[in-house]
């Protein structure tokens, strides 16, 4: 696999900055977006398919974002990272698409660690 | 504790003016039953005195009756014997005749007839008759205290005196009816000085009360059980409707309190979203920052605009805390499914901050 492109989606900007040097540092191509849309935008210009979304976001939640690139992309592995969230919302995130969620603060070896672990598994499913 | 307490009091406050009415309700209730057993026992009391005074007028109607009889007959001849003698007082021709076989016979008159019928009555039954005048012919047949009152009443135009007297220790209904003078009365009356329709006396019966008292006793055990089962009834009914509406206000203060416990913890989620959400997002930047310093230091690399990202989410995590200590308001924001405080709004510490800014 050439391209290891990420899309990270979360609107607090030093998070974002913060994330793409972290993954930028790791060899990822790092995409960051500040809403839904932007995300969508970015999807019609780069291939994508690991994504990392805030679950609150000014406009479309990341819920409805997550099913927006499932219809899209149904090969994507998308995880939830949120600041809080309900039993019955982390439910929600699992019926629209969510292959796994991280409650903030999340450290970035764990996320640098389930990054790896989804493009191992795209490479094993590209390969059958 | 204090929950519990309060919560007791709330119901207790509520339902003190439900024991009064209850009480009130109860007091009319026991005034109405006795009022009514009251009115009915007067009633029963008031009839057995009517009873009475029925069989007294019977009894004087039937003497009349008897005496009108001897007097259509102008008297009436019967063998003298030990207890009927020539009436000394009828001072008539023929009053004693003997018949052919030698049977010696006295007339009775009237008055006569009444008196043994009188003193039969007296025996059998106690009833006591008197036949009385103000003047009469027989010196025994004078007027006690009593009828001479009653007398000189029907003189004035009364047809009847009655009321309840003792007598030898003994409850009689006493009742008087006037007697008239009629044609007949005068063959022997006329020499008093009486005309046909003059008042020339009256009738006595006194009837012993104590059958009709027995009656009436009977009839007033069955109207206080009667009515101890009419109010019990009622009592009941108010007892049940009473605690059932105790029931009812206690499931609803209770079910009150669920609703705002639910509220208070839904508040409470609220509250707990809001700060998750808000000083979550600075330390994450916190912790991502902090993990890429030491990173850096290892490779040592400049960490300057990471540090200076830790200082701005640090002071970012101060002014979350200063707005947490200035809420004034309840105000929230959307977050995903549910609502969450919105603490900017809530607060008035950015207000505060803001207009000593601009006084500055």
């Amino acid at each position: 696999m050439k391209e290891k492109n990420i899309l990270i989606v979360d609107d607090e900007p030093s998070v974002l900055r913060l994330f793409k040097l972290f993954f930028l540092r790791a060899g990822y191509n790092v995409l960051t977006a500040e809403s839904g849309e932007e995300a969508i935008e970015l999807l019609e210009e780069e291939k994508i398919l690991v994504f990392f979304l805030d679950l609150r976001l000014p406009k479309m939640s990341g819920l409805e974002l997550c099913r927006e690139i499932k219809k899209s992309i149904p090969m994507a592995i998308i995880y939830a990272i949120t600041g809080y969230a309900s039993l019955f919302e982390l439910s929600d995130c699992r019926v629209a698409g969510f292959d796994d969620y991280f409650n903030k603060p999340v450290s970035l070896p764990v996320l640098l660690k389930v990054t790896e672990e989804a493009f191992n598994k795209i490479e094993r499913w590209r390969k059958t | 504790m204090f929950l519990f307490k309060s919560n007791e009091n709330n119901i207790f406050k509520k339902i003190l003016p439900i024991k009064y009415l209850a009480l009130s309700i109860m007091i009319v209730w026991t005034f109405i039953a006795s009022s009514l057993l009251v009115w009915n026992i007067s009633t029963k009391k008031k009839g057995t005195l009517e009873n009475a005074k029925i069989e007294a007028r019977t009894l004087i109607r039937k003497d009349i009756l008897y005496r009108e009889w001897n007097s259509m007959h102008g008297g009436v001849y019967v063998p003298v014997i030990k207890d009927t003698v020539p009436n000394k007082y009828l001072n008539i021709l023929e009053r004693d005749v003997e018949t052919t076989s030698g049977t010696k016979l006295t007339m009775i008159n009237p008055s006569y007839m009444t008196r043994q019928v009188h003193e039969i009555e007296n025996k059998r039954d106690g009833v006591k008759g008197h036949l009385t005048s103000l003047n009469p012919i027989r010196p025994e047949n004078l007027p006690d205290a009593w009828e001479e009152k009653a007398l000189k009443l029907f003189h004035k135009g009364k047809k009847e005196e009655s009321s309840m007297e003792v007598i030898h220790n003994k409850v009689y209904l006493k009742l008087m009816a006037t007697l008239i003078a009629e044609k007949r009365c005068l063959k022997c009356h006329a020499a008093q000085g009486y005309k046909e329709g003059d008042i020339r006396g009256g009738l006595s019966v006194s009837i012993p009360l104590l059958p009709h008292k027995n009656i009436e006793r009977q009839q007033i055990q069955t109207l206080y059980i009667t009515y101890s089962l009419f109010w019990f009834v009622g009592a009941t009914g108010i007892t049940t409707g009473f605690f059932f509406l105790i029931k009812k206000i206690k499931n609803q203060i209770t079910n009150e309190i669920k609703i705002k416990d639910q509220e208070r913890l839904q508040g409470v989620l609220e509250m707990a979203g809001a700060v998750c959400h808000e000083l979550n997002q600075p330390f994450q930047a916190v912790l991502s920052a902090s993990e890429i310093i030491q990173i850096k230091i290892e490779h040592e690399e400049s960490i300057s605009e990471e540090v200076s990202i830790l200082i701005d989410e640090l002071k970012k995590m101060g002014t979350i805390t200063e707005n947490l200590m200035n809420i004034t308001k309840y105000k929230t924001k959307k977050y995903l499914n549910g609502s969450i405080i919105d603490i900017d709004e809530a607060s008035n510490y950015n207000t505060h901050k803001k207009l000593k800014g601009k006084n500055k």
